[in-house]
């Protein structure tokens, strides 16, 4: 995984923590779903309807084999398993299982595609951007 | 099947925009100063259909022409594709058919002596007419209310040269204009026609003559007394162009000329000057005093565009391509045939300058151009990470003081060439207001900056929002409402 991305997805994450408690949403803060509760509660609902395995795929269990998976799992488990999700094609592993749910940035983010032109590639299509 | 897919430059902000548009009574944030009444005509491009070679020319894209229309503090913006007959063709055939910038060897059979312009370069307004410009045609003539396209225009079939610049000057004293055509009779040939042109649109004056070696003469400078002529690197051959490549390739080992004619001279009165390796692509400012002849311009070391190679296969150098404010004096006074070069600033700059036009060909004081600050702040989480590959800031450099004033765009923007609008009612040089289009990342729109030329540091006086990407634009120019018939 590329470490631009990582730290971004960090400073990000700090962005909107401090945004939250600043403007006196702590408590908001506070009460968002952590991966692990989210699983627990897909989980659940899965159970209901009984279908499991179609979320296996999205748990990787840090203690079980990956065969065994979440659907697998007691949901009053509340041993913490890891979680991979994606943001604009990039996993995104979370072995806590207790980070809060990843925002991405509120901007479009659209000079991205440009990231890793090397400097001929951009000056030769973008001489003038 | 249109398909970009496979073009790794053309993502995110840089995708095709592929619509033309009209937007009524634009957002304004701001206000909108009552003395703008005109059109901020912008002239660009982008790709109608795929280029048919990956490493071809961005220059060989289809013409675009877009104004933001000023009217009582309203805006309204149109864009429209120039509709020349190489766009027409590849929109009938539903595909490119052209092969790479100016070489008609790797076209397709079907558009054979077709005119390959595509027009998209430089918006000009004169004898009441608004044009496109490309250096390798004739000017095309659009309707300045619909920009809808017209067609070529050679003046009452007076302007003879097959070709006509990107960047024509008008005499703000005269109100002449002089304008040239370089490769006039034909592909390969060093031939360039002078014209001077009356303010009615008639030809007026030409002269002819051989520069000394076939080579991009993009722009001039422009004296009361002279004519300066640059001539640099690139070079172009009939074997280049039989080998399918682009037209032009960077030869470090050709030397720099600068021609000086006077402009009531004939062909053989022209005077060449020779210096280094260098690349004056466009020009600010030019001025005669006495016997000596100044051109100041964003001059790079050397070739600044990687999609015109070097012939000797070394790779692009991006350290060579950078432009920095210079000053450039030749002696008529002289036997010598060199001349002197003075670096003015010692930062880079954006090559796409603007002076107070009032003022060209005249003494002045003030040149504009854009520039990367990288001590500003850039937002990548919100913008995208550009590496630094941003200009944030317009500066106004004074070329008395060296001084620099500077207009910050904001922490998730790049700015595209700088126009300058004269103050109503005022004659100080630089009264007025700078505008230009700055790319926001984040919100993925174009945005019109408006800021007073004299106050750079304030900041915004109004910002035009689009909700969109606005076509990229290569030059753009200030139209006041007396120039143009405009409704
Ligand atoms: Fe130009």
């Amino acid at each position: 995984m590329d470490d631009g991305w990582l730290k971004m997805n960090c400073l990000s994450h700090e962005r909107e923590m401090k945004r939250a408690t600043n403007s006196g949403m702590s408590a908001i803060a506070d009460s968002q779903p952590t991966r692990r509760n989210f699983l627990a509660t897909l989980a659940a609902a899965s159970a209901t309807i009984g279908s499991l395995s179609m979320f296996g795929a999205a748990a990787i269990s840090s203690e079980a084999a990956p065969s065994q998976a979440a659907s697998s799992k007691n949901v009053n488990d509340t041993r913490p398993y890891g979680v991979v999700s994606f943001h604009m094609d990039q996993p995104y592993l979370d072995t806590t299982g207790t980070a809060i749910p990843y925002h991405p940035p509120s901007g479009a983010r659209s000079a991205a595609s440009a990231a890793d032109l090397s400097e001929i590639a951009f000056r030769a299509e973008h001489c003038y951007a | 099947m249109v398909d970009f897919s496979n073009q790794p430059t053309m993502k995110g902000f840089f995708a095709p925009t592929r619509f033309e548009v009209d937007v009524y009574d634009c957002e304004v944030v701001g206000k909108i100063p009552t003395d703008i009444n005109g059109a901020f005509v912008r002239l660009g491009g982008d790709w109608f259909y795929p280029p048919k070679s990956a490493d071809d020319s961005p220059f060989n894209v289809d013409g675009y022409v877009s104004m933001f229309r000023f009217k009582n503090g309203i805006v309204d913006f149109k864009g429209r594709w120039v509709k020349t007959p190489r766009f027409l063709a590849d929109r009938a055939a539903h595909k490119q058919l052209f092969g790479m910038y100016r070489n008609p060897l790797t076209d397709d059979p079907s558009v054979k002596d077709l005119d390959r312009t595509v027009s998209n370069t430089t918006p000009l307004a004169f004898a009441g007419k608004l044009f496109t410009l490309k250096e390798d045609s004739l000017p095309y003539e659009i309707n300045c209310n619909t920009l809808e396209t017209i067609g070529p225009w050679n003046f009452h079939g007076k302007y003879k040269s097959l070709t006509f610049t990107a960047h024509p000057k008008v005499d703000p004293v005269s109100g002449e204009m002089i304008c040239y055509g370089y490769e006039a009779t034909g592909l390969e040939t060093n031939d360039v026609f002078l014209y001077t042109i009356n303010k009615k649109g008639e030809v007026t004056r030409e002269v002819r003559f051989k520069v000394p070696y076939i080579s991009m003469v993009h722009d001039i400078g422009l004296t009361q007394k002279h004519v300066i002529i640059p001539v640099f690197g690139f070079v172009t051959s009939m074997e280049r162009l039989k080998e399918g490549k682009v037209h032009w390739g960077w030869d470090s080992k050709a030397p720099s000329y600068v021609g000086v004619i006077p402009r009531d001279g004939d062909g053989k009165d022209i005077r060449w000057f020779k210096g280094p390796e260098r690349a004056t692509v466009h020009t600010l400012n030019t001025r005669t005093e006495g016997e000596k002849v100044i051109l100041e311009a964003p001059i790079y070391d050397s070739n600044p565009f990687p999609f015109f190679p070097p012939i000797d296969g070394s790779p692009w150098d991006p350290q060579k391509a950078r432009a920095f404010i210079r000053r450039n004096t030749f002696n008529l006074g002289s036997n010598d045939d060199g001349f002197t070069e003075e670096k003015l600033f010692q930062m880079n700059v954006s090559d796409l300058g603007r002076v107070d036009d009032r003022f060209l060909s005249l003494p002045y004081r003030y040149a504009f151009t854009a520039y990367g600050d990288r001590d500003r702040p850039f937002d990548e989480a919100r913008a995208g990470n550009l590496k630094g590959r941003v200009n944030n800031c317009y500066g106004r450099f004074d070329l008395a003081t060296g001084k620099m004033n500077s207009y910050f765009a904001g922490d998730t923007h790049s700015l595209q060439e700088v126009c300058f609008i004269p103050r109503t009612n005022s004659t100080e040089e630089g009264a007025g207001y700078i505008i230009g289009v700055a790319s926001n990342y984040a919100e993925m729109r174009s945005e019109l900056i408006i800021a007073d030329a004299q106050h750079l540091e304030d900041g915004d006086v109004a910002r035009v929002i689009l909700p969109f990407r606005a076509t990229a634009q290569v030059h753009g120019r200030w139209m006041a409402e007396n120039e143009l018939p405009f409704a």
